[in-house]
């Protein structure tokens, strides 16, 4: 499913560039360490400014989830799973999770994180369950 | 002077349909304004405050000292920005500003017409849509998101939600002014008979997108007392906001309780309970943030909202009368001033002239939300 992806801002470039590596990475602050998204100026947990994007291990949890039947333009394909997750390490973040029957989709179920190439060799970070899905992604080079 | 001694004098609601082609967003602003002062009987010049959308053309877009040219002029007070400028918070901020003595008379509310799909998107920053839209989200999943929570947790059905539209709705279809007036009447299966949009929410759960306008004139109570109608006093307001729309994503672990200290705020400030309030004229832009906010309201415990509606409560006989206008669900969605309805439903109810009159109503609750939960404002309305 072929979708349009914004142009990243300053604040996201480096969340853009990794996952065009296949990397999950979210920021993390270097004051009190709290991991957070989406990417924000100041650290949402202590306020101050600096913070790095960090890679994550991909492996989360559905905290939140709804089947979307009515797609909000022609990009989508009926039915899709619309999720929050909470990444291990810490971080939540609003995603898609692929690979499963939406029928099967429970909170508390463990997923990873695959990513779907897009056009100009961009890619966006989707989760699929870890125990029904495919081995994960080799990085690319 | 205190919140208290402010009063909503004048109300008006223009034609809400689904496409208004025949009208522009000037027109249908200038109509609600023009239209709510006629009602309280006042003239435009005696205008010094406004918290009122100016669409243009003319004037400057997004100004609301725009109106001087309808108005006349100077003006004293204006507030500006989108939610400010409608429904409970531009309700409570006009009577902070008349109770502070910045000005005498304020306008509140807008319209809107041929640009509906725009003005929804153009609401949100760029920086965090793109951490939205890429995943497919878009209002009515988002808010899907927090209804599952409720629904996992508590163990609320999908024939509790269907209750909740089934009932608003069948209050629309009595209302001439709605935009699904003569529709219906529905019942809990015709709800859940309906397309799945984003579960739990059926095409009935939800509201339907449309156009039109609406506006309020306030001032103080005492200078109503001179006017048209009996004067409605501000009896309490409150606000929440958990933070920028959209920007972190809502569920009820996070965004549930939402609206809970504003309400507590302004009935604490009316002096009511809200078991003593009369009729609610809440944001229902889908049936579950009925039963959410009946639990921040207070008129039931956190989770016992959907055995709460089931029992009848939330009908035009049961004990706590909810949008008997139909709500967004039925009566009319038209943007920003589907929030300035609220407070119109609610004046005519206190002057007992709504369409589903409620006996006898005393007191009541008018309150705005939105953004899947990132924003809740209230008044709490009551004869002078």
């Amino acid at each position: 499913m072929g979708r349009r992806l914004p142009s990243a801002t300053e604040l996201s470039r480096g969340f853009w560039d990794a996952a065009a590596e296949h990397r999950l990475v979210i920021p993390c602050c270097l004051a009190c360490e709290a991991r957070f998204f989406p990417p924000e100026r100041l650290c949402p947990t202590c306020g101050t400014a600096g913070w790095d994007y960090v890679d994550t291990s991909g492996a989360a949890t559905i905290t939140s989830y709804t089947v979307v039947h009515r797609a909000p333009s022609p990009d989508f394909e009926t039915p899709y799973v619309l999720a929050v997750v909470a990444l291990d390490g810490g971080g939540r973040m609003l995603t898609n999770v692929v690979g499963a029957d939406p029928a099967a989709i429970t909170t508390g179920m463990p997923v990873r994180v695959v990513f779907l190439d897009q056009p100009d060799d961009r890619a966006l970070p989707v989760f699929e369950p870890t125990a029904i899905g495919r081995p994960h992604e080799p990085e690319k080079e | 002077m205190a919140l208290r001694d402010v009063a909503v004098v004048g109300v008006h609601a223009t034609e809400q349909a689904r496409t208004l082609p025949h009208r522009t967003s000037l027109d249908l602003a200038q109509e609600s304004v023009l239209g709510a002062l006629a009602d309280a009987g006042l003239e435009p010049h005696e205008v010094d405050g406004v918290a009122a959308d100016w669409p243009g053309p003319g004037g400057r877009r997004g100004e609301p000292a725009s109106w001087t040219s309808v108005l006349g002029g100077p003006l004293s007070w204006v507030s500006d920005g989108l939610l400010d400028a409608a429904g409970a918070r531009g309700v409570m901020k006009a009577a902070a500003a008349i109770s502070a003595g910045l000005c005498d008379v304020a306008v509140v509310g807008g319209g809107l017409a041929g640009r509906f799909g725009r003005g929804q998107t153009v609401n949100g920053a760029e920086d965090f849509i793109e951490f939205t839209d890429v995943w497919g989200a878009y209002v009515v999943p988002l808010f899907a998101l927090v209804a599952q929570g409720h629904l996992q947790r508590f163990g609320t059905t999908p024939e509790q939600l269907a209750t909740v539209a089934a009932t608003i709705r069948n209050n629309g279809s009595k209302n001439p002014e709605a935009v699904m007036s003569g529709r219906g009447p529905y019942t809990v299966d015709d709800v859940l008979a309906s397309p799945m949009l984003a579960t739990p929410f059926h095409l009935l759960d939800v509201c339907i997108a449309g156009e039109g306008g609406g506006a309020v004139v306030l001032t103080s109570v005492e200078r109503a007392r001179d006017l048209r109608h009996p004067p409605i006093a501000i009896l309490g307001a409150g606000m929440e906001l958990s933070g920028a729309a959209y920007a972190a994503p809502p569920e009820y672990d996070t965004v549930g309780r939402l609206g809970a200290r504003a309400a507590q705020r302004a009935l604490g400030m009316a002096g009511l309970t809200a078991q003593q309030v009369d009729v609610f004229s809440v944001y229902d832009p889908n049936s579950f943030e009925i039963i959410r906010q009946m639990e921040v309201l207070g008129l039931c415990e956190e989770g016992e909202g959907g055995p709460f509606v089931e029992d009848g409560n939330i009908g035009l006989d049961g004990k706590h009368p909810t949008n008997p206008d139909g709500g967004c669900l039925a009566y009319a969605w038209n943007g920003t001033q589907q929030m300035t309805l609220k407070i119109v439903e609610a004046v005519r109810q206190l002057r007992g002239t709504a369409v589903n009159q409620v006996p006898g109503a005393e007191t009541a609750v008018a309150a705005n939300a939105g953004s899947a939960a990132a924003h809740y404002e209230l008044v709490v309305l009551g004869r002078a």
